[in-house]
């Protein structure tokens, strides 16, 4: 009976310990560590939705766009059935001192709030075909919310000077079709009124006046509209129209122009042939004189213009002020945007018309370190962007490149493209406007 | 026993629940502890780690891909390699910081061990690849030293082309095959209006397993040629090209009249390759028995020309060119990390033993520039400070007003080349020329602007513009002239218009002036201008009996010089004539003679010389200074005129003193002869016995040296001073377009005249025995096939 009682007992234990044992002995559930599997499959199911392209079309369509719904459903397909997925676009903005931020753009679900703390997620980078496969350029003033127009002076009823082997409207045309890629807006300006429309303030058309670019493709000449430019810009004391291009450095103050000077010396000659029928600029071109006394001192016209640009009261000067410098080098910028844009004038120039430094205090100009085209020589400047500096803001800017004659239009359009440095293509992974970032986070339904 | 027994019983049964408790105790605490090791020991976060690493080599691999596609899209903008290498490294680098910012947690850190990007464009075999070896650590996950190596690979092969569609191969790494593209993976370049655009095709494309597509080929796409640029999805792209020839070249095989140019040995000509596939020579168009070929905007760096040359193949200077205004103004050289466009125009020689040229392109990134595009060979003597450009055969010197004296290497005649007179008014040069390219490779190029001080009489509102190219190997100088007649308010009246003034100045002796004034049979017919005339060639401007005046030349001996022009300008030399309502353009030739008194060059002999009172005294040109020799003996001198010379006269100068007269009243001799051997009879004898200058009498001969023979004997005669009257000729050739009648006009007028300036000393424009000469090389261009 003992024996009988012991090996009941016997049983007992071993039947207890295994039944103990057997409660224990319990592998961990899947959930537990679904957690891993989920990043995993998150990673996976990013890379079979991008190996087509689509999801880097996709996050880069509009929120709008269907492809969206079309992404959605392959994420469905993708997925067993029990996990559910938060698929969120971020926008990444790099701000003007480097710090990045991430914007959501837009977010795809198939749950309702939020997937819970045993979710895993998975992030992926997708960058634009604006920095790999294609080289669009970003439109000046784009990056700072601003829509600058540039208009070419083209004028019909003007004559330019100093642009051997160009008229000013072929002038016109190759630098519509160097640089209207950078622009948003460009037009031509083919008359004398239209300036004189814009002088006014009114646009052409619906382009934004404010912040223009404005390029004279008229060489050493200027085009004068008739009526008031031609009347109110004589100066009757100095019999000039030195007094227009005051005016004229007062529009670009006011309206914040770059007015672009592509050769020679600035305004020495107005242009209008009708206002100058019967006025020549002595070599036989009818239709312009020099802006100065009784149609000579040609150097009036831009010292007028400088005291316009600074707000300076009117007065008349006939000092000439440019220097002949000779040989002009590209500085390290203008070499370096040279490379960038692909426009290769030669690095060495021939400068008889160089602004002297001497402006910059006494115009309250400012030329920014990218905005020399060439080093400065002997206190002279044989290209730049000068800025008007008003209380710390600029009012008005001057592109003057004073080199010799034969224009060669590349120097102008690398002057203005390193000067707004439009970007071609962003320097950095990452970079604003050309990265999104991909979250996809997934859950088991139920949660762990 | 039993009890004993029986206890023995009990304690083994005893001992059995003991032993069954401390195995159930045992097994429970095994499994426990096994099973809590396995929920929760590190070993659970092991996927974890596994997966993180997957993400970062992914993150890695998407980077390089980006990075190749970003260093791509740079080569589309610039041909400069290492900026762009430069550019990349620098966005590669980027990505690791932004890797890095994006999973902190890890706390990633890199190092690269090598980095390679590397593209091979424009070719049948194109590619665009990186290769990337990086070290990484993870610390924040207890990883570190992981290498990874990864590259990213989009090849195209362009395998063939056929009935309007192409079949390209496209491949990654590791030879596998990309299957997803789509049509909007393809673009061909179509070239239209000097612009290349990007054009899918129309229709997705048939792609087999072998990663083949077959595309069709777009409207606009030259089948026999195009490049094709191939995107995928990771951003990557490459751009291959297809040419019949199997090769990334365009191959000119010319054709020219043997019969008119294989005596030549001085026809070499400048071809300027446009972008729109236009061959110029001389100005004009070159007729292309096939479709041109436009140029691909490929890097300056990669391009070569080769040529075959009697059947030799050899690669051959070349220049690439900058120009503005649709390749109306010389700019310069063009960087070689420019990408080619319609600024651009590839330069080379040519002549009649040229049988093909080739312009070809290494596409890989790492083609460096041909020395043959920019090594100096021909123009090493240019000293543009002093105005003179010379290719080592033809020097030209640079004078004031603009105005180019050309010689050549032993010529004796030279030219003189005046540019743009209107209504006689010579222009004046304020700016001075510009030396577009000095020290050129196949060629120099100069650029200036004419100006007429206060305007030109009744002709106001005119711009002009002058180029000017001396190419090697040349015995001529191009040039084009522009005059831009803008819309003028101002009545314009042109009584002259003479774009170009050729003139060999007053030279020894007979100078014959030859003009084309017909053609017959291919060949022209010629007028020649006689001493004392002005002929105005004018009455073949007629397209329904042919053109045909197209050079003008004057020769003297072997020697000279003169103007030929193309049928393109030749045209042009009557552009005024519908204005004029006559015709107006003329060839004008002018061919003037005249005596003049000059020294000889030198003297070649005489009979003696006393110390101090050299015979040379008797050529100084001083009147004060004497050669004299004290001897009792017939005095005798022999000048060199330094050429063969019309000579109809000499003067000496006779001291006051009748006892140092030479000759004294015995008389003088005079011979003339091209030999100081044989002299023959004198062509004049007399006395010059009386002070100051005394003249022979007239005589006609021709010859280079002069023999003077004292009858006298006296040791006292001395010799001060002797001139020579040479008869001297000179042509002067104008190219008019407005000539005989003047022409009014108002409106805008943009016209330029190309030719060139020629010297010669052996192989004229067209020789004054046969038809042999350069005047083909206007008249009978060869014909042009493009392949």
């Amino acid at each position: 009976m003992m024996r009988s009682v012991e090996i009941f007992m016997v049983a007992l234990i071993l039947f207890s310990a295994f039944a103990i044992t057997s409660y224990f002995a319990v592998l961990p559930s899947p959930r537990d560590i679904s957690g891993l599997n989920l990043r995993e499959l998150a990673l996976s199911t990013m890379e079979t939705l991008n190996m087509n392209d689509d999801l880097a079309k996709t996050v880069f369509s509009s929120t709008s766009d269907p492809s969206w719904g079309t992404l959605q459903s392959a994420l469905s397909a993708s997925l067993p059935a029990n996990v559910v997925y938060n698929l969120t676009v971020y926008d990444i903005v790099t701000s003007a001192d480097g710090v990045v931020t991430y914007s959501a753009v837009k977010s795809v679900s198939n749950c309702e709030g939020d997937l819970g703390v045993d979710s895993d997620a998975s992030s992926h980078v997708v960058e634009s075909s604006d920095v790999t496969f294609t080289a669009t350029s970003q439109k000046i003033g784009e990056a700072s919310g601003r829509n600058i127009t540039l208009y070419i002076l083209n004028c019909n009823d003007a004559n330019g000077w100093w642009i051997t082997g160009y008229t000013a409207q072929s002038l016109a045309s190759d630098l519509r079709n160097l640089l209207s890629p950078y622009f948003r807006t460009t037009i031509l300006v083919n008359s004398t009124s239209q300036l004189g429309l814009l002088l006014d303030g009114t646009a052409l058309g619906a382009e934004r006046l404010q912040d223009a670019v404005v390029i004279n493709t008229f060489g050493e000449a200027v085009p004068i509209p008739a009526g008031y430019y031609a009347t109110q810009g004589y100066d009757s004391g100095s019999r000039s129209y030195a007094r227009y291009t005051y005016i004229l450095g007062q529009r670009v103050n006011t309206y914040n122009w770059t007015w672009v000077s592509i050769v020679g010396y600035p305004l020495y000659y107005v242009t209008n042939t009708a206002v100058f029928a019967s006025t020549q600029n002595s070599w036989g071109i009818y239709g312009m004189r020099m802006t100065g006394r009784d149609g000579g001192e040609g150097p009036a016209g831009l010292n007028a213009f400088l005291r316009g640009l600074d707000g300076q009261s009117y007065s008349y000067s006939s000092s000439g002020i440019t220097g002949d410098i000779g040989l002009v080098q590209f500085t390290w910028n203008a070499s370096y945007y040279s490379n960038y844009y692909g426009v290769y004038p030669s690095p060495y120039q021939t400068a008889t018309r160089a602004l002297p430094t001497s402006i910059l205090n006494t115009y309250h100009l400012r030329v920014l370190p990218n905005s020399y085209i060439f080093q400065v020589k002997s206190n002279y400047i044989a290209g730049a962007t000068y800025n008007h500096r008003d209380s710390g803001i600029t009012h008005g800017s001057l592109t003057a490149i004073g080199l010799t004659r034969t224009p060669d239009i590349r120097v102008t359009a690398l002057g203005l493209l390193q000067y707004f440095h439009p970007t071609i293509y962003k320097s950095e992974l990452g970079a604003s406007g050309t990265s999104r970032l991909v979250v996809l986070q997934l859950a088991v339904q139920g949660g762990a | 026993m039993k009890p004993m027994t029986r206890r023995s019983y009990g304690k083994r049964g005893q001992f059995s629940v003991i032993a069954a408790l401390l195995i159930a105790i045992i097994l429970v605490g095994a499994v426990i502890t096994t099973y809590a090791s396995i929920r929760n020991l590190p070993f659970r976060d092991q996927p974890k780690v596994l997966s993180s690493l997957e993400e970062m080599e992914l993150s890695l691999k998407n980077l390089l891909e980006y990075a190749v596609g970003y260093y791509g899209s740079i080569l589309q903008v610039t041909g400069n390699v290492t900026y762009a290498k430069a550019l990349t490294s620098s966005y590669l680098q980027s990505g690791f910081v932004y890797i890095s910012q994006s999973n902190p947690a890890w706390n990633p850190s890199f190092s690269v061990n090598y980095l390679v990007f590397s593209t091979c464009w424009y070719e049948l075999s194109s590619y665009s690849i990186g290769n990337l070896s990086v070290t990484y650590s993870l610390s924040g996950l207890g990883v570190s030293q992981v290498t990874y190596q990864t590259s990213s690979l989009l090849k195209v092969d362009v395998l063939e082309s056929f009935a309007g569609q192409t079949k390209v191969l496209v491949t990654r790494e590791d030879g596998n095959p990309d299957l997803k593209l789509g049509r909007e993976g393809f673009f061909f370049y179509v070239y239209s209006n000097s612009t290349w655009s990007l054009v899918n095709p129309s229709a997705d494309p048939v792609v087999n397993p072998d990663g083949t597509y077959t595309l069709q080929i777009p409207p606009g796409v030259d089948a026999d040629s195009y490049l094709i640029k191939v995107c995928d999805s990771r951003g990557i792209s490459t751009t291959a090209f297809f040419s019949s020839s199997g090769k990334p070249q365009y191959t000119y095989t010319f054709s020219w009249n043997s019969a008119l140019y294989s005596s030549l040995t001085r026809d070499t000509v400048i071809v300027e390759s446009l972008q729109n596939g236009t061959l110029r020579w001389l100005g004009s168009n070159l007729q292309l028995s096939t479709q041109g070929k436009p140029i691909p905007p490929i890097p300056v760096r990669s391009l070569r020309v080769n040529q075959t040359t009697n059947g030799i193949n050899r690669a051959v200077p070349f220049q690439v060119e900058d120009w503005g205004s649709s390749y109306r103004v010389p700019l310069g050289l063009t960087s070689n990390a420019s990408l080619f466009g319609d600024r651009q125009m590839i330069v080379f020689l040519v002549n009649h033993n040229v049988q093909q040229t080739t312009i070809w392109w290494d596409g890989r990134d790492t083609a460096k520039q041909t020395a043959d595009a920019y090594t100096n060979r021909y123009f090493t003597g240019d000293d543009p400070d002093n105005g003179i450009l010379t290719n080592g055969i033809l020097t030209l010197d640079i004078g004031s007003g603009f105005t180019i004296t050309s010689s050549i290497n032993g010529g004796s005649i030279s030219s003189s080349t005046s540019f743009l007179r209107i209504n006689n008014d010579d222009p004046t040069y304020g700016g001075g020329q510009a030396y577009v390219i000095v020290n050129g490779i196949v060629r120099d190029i100069v650029h200036q602007e004419a100006e007429w001080s206060g305007g030109i009489p009744n002709c106001p509102n005119v711009y002009s513009q002058l180029v000017l190219t001396l190419p090697a190997n040349a015995t001529y100088y191009t040039y084009t002239l522009r005059t831009i007649f803008i819309t003028s308010a101002q009545s314009r009246t042109i009584s002259e218009l003479s774009p170009l003034q050729v003139t060999s100045g007053w030279a020894h002796g007979t100078l014959r002036s030859f003009t084309e004034n017909a053609t017959s049979g291919g060949l022209p017919v010629v007028g020649e201008t006689l001493a004392g005339q002005n002929l105005l060639f004018y009455n073949f401007s007629s397209p329904s009996t042919g053109w045909a005046h197209h050079w003008s030349e004057y020769v003297g001996g072997t020697d000279g010089a003169g103007v030929m022009f193309n049928d393109d300008s030749n045209r042009k030399l009557y552009g005024f004539d519908n204005i004029a309502g006559q015709k107006t353009g003329a060839v004008s030739v002018t061919k003037e003679q005249r005596t003049a008194w000059e020294n000889p060059n030198s003297v070649y002999d005489e009979c003696g010389q006393d110390w101090s009172y050299p015979s040379s005294n008797a050529i100084d040109g001083s009147t004060s200074t004497s050669w004299r020799h004290s001897s009792t003996e017939n005095h005798w001198i022999i000048l060199d005129m330094g050429q063969i010379t019309e000579i109809s006269r000499i003067q000496i100068y006779q001291s006051s003193t009748a006892s140092y007269r030479w000759g004294q009243s015995s008389g003088i001799e005079v011979y003339v002869s091209n030999s100081t051997g044989s002299w023959g009879s004198a062509v004049w004898t007399g006395t010059l016995d009386a002070s100051g200058w005394r003249e022979t009498g007239s005589f006609s001969a021709r010859g280079r040296y002069i023999r003077l023979y004292s009858r006298s004997t006296s040791s006292s005669q001395r010799f001060y001073e002797v001139e020579v009257q040479v008869a001297e000729e000179r042509v002067t050739i104008e190219f008019n377009p407005v000539e005989r009648y003047s022409a009014s006009f108002t409106y805008a007028l943009d016209l330029a005249w190309h030719g060139a300036i020629v010297s010669f000393t052996s192989e004229p424009i067209y020789p004054t025995v046969g038809n042999v000469g350069l005047w083909v090389l206007v008249e009978s261009p060869p014909v042009v096939a493009v392949h």
